[in-house]
């Protein structure tokens, strides 16, 4: 092989490496996936916070009657709807989990998780919370597929 | 002279001027501080005051804990290769009693190089030295270890000398909770005090550690600084339920990872007694092992 044809070879290679690692960014950027599985002592750690708790009072910030059967007043409701939320990722039927990392519910730190769910169900995108420091459900958000807000429940 | 054709000649001038280019850069530049590994584009980063809680959390619970029990898997980096895994279950009482054991792990390509290894250090007990006996060794025969025996007195061990400290990144002065999480303080804490060393934590969110439910951060860090930062990339989990570090990993500006602990069963104040900081404990092997 002469240098005339090593040169544009190795220019191709390191165009090649460099779209490569431009585009390896974009990727990892997609919202990170959670198996049910390993959501479970996520859910069991925020269950056995309420059981422990004294009730706390929820602030009902917005509630749309079509949602499920559940007390918006009540959290140890609240929970047992995330979790039914949640299960919906174990059958596989187009219910994903999601990590929504990090969020500050007032001026507590939370760890965030949610679920996606089908366009036609009537809530689409779902984000809860759970208190780093107690453990407490402290946020629940339901949005419908144009992204409005039907749900939306903190602790006090 | 410029080169109008693209001959041998002139592709050898080309790289000559490449390599006195690099020399110049590597040795001739003046020594800057290395600053932190840049944060990926696609990173959310946290607010380090939210940091900040995340280590005032676990100070406060650490506050709460007199002893824990807890299984490592610990995974290395030494001359240049990652180690194999070890699984290390750990008692830990204060004010300062430890005792470790190198337990079988669980799947079989991850073989324990230290297996049935156990020690026991106490500060103010052993004069202050490690009681230990030594378990299989992976990485050597069998009849080193055993003839090591005759050579070393593995019942007093300096916690900082050679043999101890042998492929180890931490002596075992290091071992308990709270000074990781006093570790962890000071990198967020200096990044807080001094912004122009450009500390960035970055929001890593959920993970299931070894059935620990745990939200993660990673500090990108000025690696030069190690009495502040420890190095250029530390990730840190934290478990939900005990509010301990559920996994460290450690990594250089490269991106190798030279640490990687991570946490299974963490079980705060279960009561230990100060027999089981002993060798004679009816449940240890020292007395086989001697």
């Amino acid at each position: 092989m002469t240098t005339t044809r090593i040169i544009p070879a190795l220019s191709l290679s390191l165009l090649l490496v460099v779209g490569l690692m431009v585009a390896a960014p974009v990727q990892a950027a997609e919202g990170k996936q959670i198996s049910y599985e390993d959501v479970v002592p996520y859910l069991t750690t925020m269950e056995e916070a309420v059981e422990a708790s004294e009730s706390p009072s929820v602030n009902v910030m917005q509630h749309d009657d079509s949602l499920g059967d559940f007390d918006p007043d009540e959290l140890s409701s609240l929970v047992e709807y995330v979790k039914e939320l949640a299960e919906e990722a174990e059958d596989s039927n187009g219910t994903t989990i999601v990590d929504r990392k990090f969020q500050m519910v007032g001026e507590r730190l939370s760890v965030c998780l949610g679920t996606e769910h089908g366009q036609n169900s009537t809530v689409v995108s779902t984000t809860f919370c759970q208190d780093l420091e107690n453990n407490l459900l402290n946020r629940v958000l339901l949005e419908d597929a144009d992204g409005n807000e039907l749900g939306r429940y903190e602790l006090n | 002279m410029r080169c109008k054709v693209l001959n041998h000649r002139c592709v050898n001038r080309f790289f000559a001027t490449f390599l006195l280019l690099l020399f110049a850069v590597t040795f001739l530049s003046p020594q800057v501080a290395r600053s932190a590994p840049e944060v990926p584009e696609d990173a959310e980063v946290l607010d380090i005051k939210d940091a900040l809680k995340l280590v005032e959390i676990m100070e406060n619970r650490w506050d709460q804990v007199d002893g824990y029990t807890v299984i490592t898997y610990k995974q290395e980096r030494h001359g240049g290769e990652l180690m194999n895994r070890e699984r290390i279950f750990t008692k830990f009482k204060r004010p300062f009693s430890v005792y470790m054991e190198w337990i079988e792990d669980a799947p079989p390509e991850h073989k324990n190089p230290n297996l049935g290894q156990e020690m026991i250090y106490e500060k103010g007990w052993n004069n202050n030295t490690i009681y230990a006996h030594l378990g299989e060794r992976s990485y050597f025969p069998n009849w080193v270890t055993s003839a090591s025996s005759w050579i070393i007195d593995y019942t007093a061990l300096e916690p900082d000398g050679r043999v101890a400290t042998m492929y180890q990144r931490h002596t075992i002065d290091e071992i308990p909770f709270g000074e990781t999480i006093e570790r962890i303080a000071t990198a967020v804490r200096g990044g807080i005090e001094n912004p122009e060393d450009d500390v960035t934590f970055v929001n890593r969110g959920y993970r299931n550690v070894f059935g620990s439910p745990s939200g993660c951060i990673e500090g990108y860090l000025p690696g030069d600084k190690r009495e502040i930062y420890y190095d250029d990339r530390v990730l840190v989990c934290v478990d939900l339920q005990s509010k301990m570090p559920s996994q460290i990993v450690v990594r250089n500006g490269e991106g190798q990872v030279l640490e990687n602990y991570r946490m299974e069963d963490i079980n705060l104040n279960p009561g230990l007694e100060q027999e089981e900081f002993r060798p004679d404990y009816p449940e240890y092997n020292f007395e086989q092992g001697e």
